[in-house]
């Protein structure tokens, strides 16, 4: 069962003084992160003696966003402890920390040197299970309009009014709610282009510019073609630690990408900070993509994610050789079947396989272990079936790691959301540097509460374990809905007189049987015919399973 | 002052249904069934509160429940909340009554299933089932017998199962077969009540009188012996028949393999013995399979399948007799071990 080490990410280095202490005190972990290594100068002047990455370091911890202001505000002290002779000048950091944004992967090595420490001295417990989820990123940056006489613009330009970081978070979540999709995002804009001055973007019959090239846009028109909204940024996939807590991968797209295609390069830094690939990854609806589930399968990794619906399965549905759940049918009697044992290499072609036991053997077939190839659905065969209880943990637990987000905006200013909280630079490259700075001092944070680098505990609060009958009592919510939609104990000819007759029993709340009944509230909505069925409720809210959770779904 | 006085106030209604409990039954509240507890509101002024029926669903608790923590809890409010989110009440539709019984007959290889055979079969299912694997924490034991009568008849759902209906769940024997084995050992035509000492003398379990008139049976039994183109006795006359008559077939192998596969049901007046006990104890372990042991269970099991006394009786009786069913395995065992040690 995953365990939860609490206290972990508090925030114990936040003074510049205290984080140099520890970098200082080990000096083997930042090998390779030094301005000699990393900015190497082939002509002109001599570049000012001084440790360039640390300064950034110091920048991002200080969680302020202006460079010009943390600059004005960092004492002589600071710069004499990292090697400077004296305060450097504005432009000379400006000019040399831009010159970082093409090291970004330097300070990611360092983060992994000290994510794969934590690896060994928790035993194994940090990145067994790794929770996934994307933020937006404003970039600073705006729209100026540039129709050209060619263009035929008649009217007035009215430059489209800028889209809050929390529509376009309404926005993405419900489009995970649509059939998924590869095709840039780019709402309702009619054209984009890129041109040498930035990226032109086509809205209501008039073209606009925007000077961060790099970013993604939205642009949203209403029916009327009135009122026009626009967003530009990034998005900002994180990767987070079950058991501590702290950002294990962070990678920025920009916002015309889709989460799902830019999910395998964060997947795969995952893997390289950790040193090995994850046992599970939990996620939201907007990852819930075939190619996700079979790049975690081929891999041995366990998917925790809700149901989406797909261009080839519009409704979840039971299949001959399995049901909605991904529980195989026992070949031999056709009854519910238990786990056995997973391979994601079997058999010469190396293809992941899944072996299972019938429940109830019956037959004398029904005493053999059988196996099923994941690739014949890869959304619903998983290497930890969704019936396990440390699946039905993982995915309850899912909420509560959103807080990064929120975490890492406020400490290190990474993927800001607002004009207040967005880094005043704009590109790429300084979102991932950033992000990647900010890894360093989480994981150097952490590994210095635990005294993971050698020094006494720091947290004094204890490993918490989700106990036996909680994980229980998230299973029986599956269980109780496997039972109402009669998957566990129905033969498939009776089905529908099954789900009828669940339905009369407690559809009516007159009956007293409604809302106390085994199967929860929700029960109607999951049996009636083309009734809506309820968003994912949280687990102390409603403890009736939906669609969105695991995933009871419609019939 | 005090809280908000409501019908809907569940600490209101617990009191009320207190006064309502001892006033049904002064000296027994925690007997009162539903019906006692409806039946007594309007004596202690509360007719309009709400029917015992209600005030269970309202509790999501059954009766039993309800009752307990309502008498005999300092806080039943909170008691009642923590059993209400405790108990797990799901209905047990046609079509999963269907399947079980489909899948223990399967397990049985059987046409027709009694209640006993079901639940012979269903309690060796989820036990092997539980054995055999780690990861079956979701799944749902098969429903017990009686959970399934409770809402559908048997007769019923073995059919829907596509089963035949299902007979008794004792063997019995023919009242004509016994009138033809009667013949073969005593030579004459049986009287109704020489059928009957047959039955009792040899203890074979015969069909019940009024289900097999005598007659009927005579006649079917003649029939059968003209069929083997056999003498058939005619009526006899008491003097016709032999002095000591009744000690003719005593003994006699065939009779013997008759009672084994019929046996007949002791009365009241016929209670086990502690040494028929221990002689039916040494047989059961002779029925068990290599490394098992004789427990409780094991003996139900085996019971069932070899027309051994129920285990309720061995205990009833061994308690009177100042032992205990494990005391008598024990005893069984050790005889078992000396003499293999010989």
């Amino acid at each position: 069962m995953p365990a939860r080490l609490t206290g972990a990410i508090d925030n114990s280095l936040s003074r510049w003084q205290d984080l140099l202490d520890v970098i200082e005190a080990h000096p083997l972990l930042w090998d390779g992160l030094s301005s000699a290594d990393l900015l190497v100068k082939k002509e002109g002047r001599p570049r000012m003696g001084g440790e360039w990455p640390l300064a950034f370091l110091l920048y991002a911890n200080s969680g302020e966003r202006e460079l010009r202001r943390w600059h004005r505000s960092t004492a002589d002290e600071l710069w004499q402890r990292i090697g400077f002779a004296a305060m450097p000048g504005y432009d000379a950091t400006y000019k040399n920390f831009r010159e970082l944004e093409a090291h970004e992967a330097a300070f990611r090595l360092v983060a992994s040197r000290l994510i794969q420490l934590a690896v060994e001295k928790s035993g194994g417990k940090v990145g067994h299970a790794v929770h996934v989820d994307g933020t937006e990123a404003e970039t600073n940056s705006r729209l100026i309009h540039d129709c050209t006489d060619g263009d035929a613009c008649s009217k007035q330009a009215k430059v489209p009014r800028r889209l809050g970081s929390a529509d376009a978070r309404d926005e993405r979540h419900r489009l995970a709610e649509q059939l998924p999709t590869d095709d840039v995002l780019m709402g309702a804009a009619d054209g984009v282009e890129e041109g040498d001055r930035g990226l032109r973007v086509k809205v209501g019959g008039c073209w606009y510019l925007l000077s961060d090239d790099e970013a993604g846009i939205r642009a949203y028109v209403r029916a009327d073609g009135k009122v026009r909204k626009f967003w530009a940024g990034y998005y900002c996939l994180k990767a987070t630690d079950h058991y501590t807590g702290g950002v294990i991968g962070a990678h920025f797209t920009d916002a015309s990408t889709q989460e799902h295609l830019g999910y395998p390069a964060l997947y795969e830094q995952v893997k390289e900070n950790i040193g090995q690939a994850p046992k599970a990854v939990v996620a939201d609806r907007g990852f819930s993509i075939s190619s996700v589930f079979e790049l975690h399968t081929r891999d041995g990794v366990a998917s925790v994610m809700p149901w989406r619906k797909h261009h080839y399965e519009l409704n979840r549905d039971d299949h001959e050789r399995f049901d909605r759940h991904g529980i195989p049918r026992c070949k031999h009697c056709n009854g519910e079947t238990v786990y056995q044992r997973f391979q994601h290499d079997a058999g010469p072609s190396s293809r992941p396989r899944l072996w299972f036991l019938c429940a109830r053997p019956v037959e004398e077939g029904c005493e053999r272990s059988q196996s099923i190839m994941c690739s014949e659905n890869w959304r619903l065969l998983l290497p930890l079936w969704r019936t396990s209880p440390a699946y039905q943990v993982l995915r309850e637990k899912h909420q509560s790691y959103e807080a990064s987000h929120h975490r890492w905006r406020e400490r290190y200013a990474v993927a800001g959301d607002c004009k207040a909280d967005r880094i005043k630079r704009r590109g790429l490259g300084v979102q991932q540097l950033r992000a990647s700075a900010a890894l360093v001092i989480e994981w150097l944070t952490i590994c210095h509460r635990e005294g993971w680098l050698g020094g006494p505990r720091i947290n004094t609060r204890s490993e918490t374990v989700v106990r036996r009958g909680e994980a229980r009592a998230y299973c029986d919510r599956l269980v109780a809905v496997r039972q109402a939609l009669g998957l566990s104990s129905v033969d498939s000819a009776d089905l529908a007189e099954h789900q009828a007759e669940v339905l009369g029993a407690y559809g009516s709340s007159a009956s007293g049987l409604g809302p106390g009944s085994a199967h929860g509230p929700g029960i109607s909505a999951l049996l009636e015919p083309g009734a809506a069925v309820p968003d994912a409720p949280t687990a102390a809210a409603d403890p009736s399973p939906t669609e969105g959770s695991d995933d009871p779904p419609g019939p | 002052m005090g809280r908000f006085k409501s019908q809907h106030d569940p600490l209101v209604l617990l009191a009320i249904a207190e006064e309502v409990f001892r006033a049904a039954d002064p000296a027994h509240p925690e007997r009162v069934s539903q019906r006692a507890y409806d039946a007594a509101r309007p004596l202690v002024g509360h007719e309009e509160s709400p029917r015992a029926d209600k005030l269970a669903a309202r509790f999501n608790v059954s009766w039993p429940v309800f009752r307990d923590r309502v008498l005999h809890h300092d806080h039943p409010a909170y008691a009642l909340s923590i059993a209400g989110k405790q108990q797990v009440r799901r209905v047990l539709t046609h079509a999963e009554a269907v399947a079980a019984i489909r899948r223990v007959a399967t397990y049985r290889s059987a046409t027709t299933l009694s209640v006993p055979q079901y639940e012979e079969g269903r309690i060796d299912i989820d036990r092997r089932a539980s054995g055999r694997h780690k990861h079956g924490a979701h799944l749902v034991p098969l429903p017990q017998a009686h959970v399934i009568t409770q809402r559908f008849k048997w007769p019923e759902v073995t059919l829907a199962a596509g089963l035949e209906p299902a007979t008794g769940a004792e063997p019995v024997f023919p009242r004509a077969d016994a009138v033809v084995a009667f013949v073969e050992h005593y030579g004459f035509r049986p009287r109704q009540a020489d059928v009957d000492w047959f039955g009792k003398h040899h203890r074979i379990q015969l069909v019940m009188r009024v289900r097999s008139p005598h007659s009927e049976a005579v006649a079917e039994a003649e029939r059968l012996f003209v069929e083997a183109r056999r003498w058939f006795p005619p009526v006899s006359r008491t003097g016709d028949r032999p002095e000591d008559w009744q000690t003719l077939a005593d003994g006699a192998p065939e009779l013997a393999a008759l009672a084994r596969a019929y046996p007949r049901k002791r009365t009241r007046a016929e209670p086990w013995t502690i040494e028929e006990l221990r002689v039916v104890i040494a047989r059961a372990f002779d029925a068990l399979g290599p490394g098992e042991r004789l427990t409780v269970e094991r003996y139900k099991l085996l019971a069932r399948a070899d027309g051994f006394p129920s285990a309720k009786t061995i205990i009833d009786r061994a308690k009177k007799s100042e032992t205990s069913f494990p005391e008598m395995v024990r005893a069984e065992a050790a005889i078992r071990a000396r003499r293999r040690a010989r």
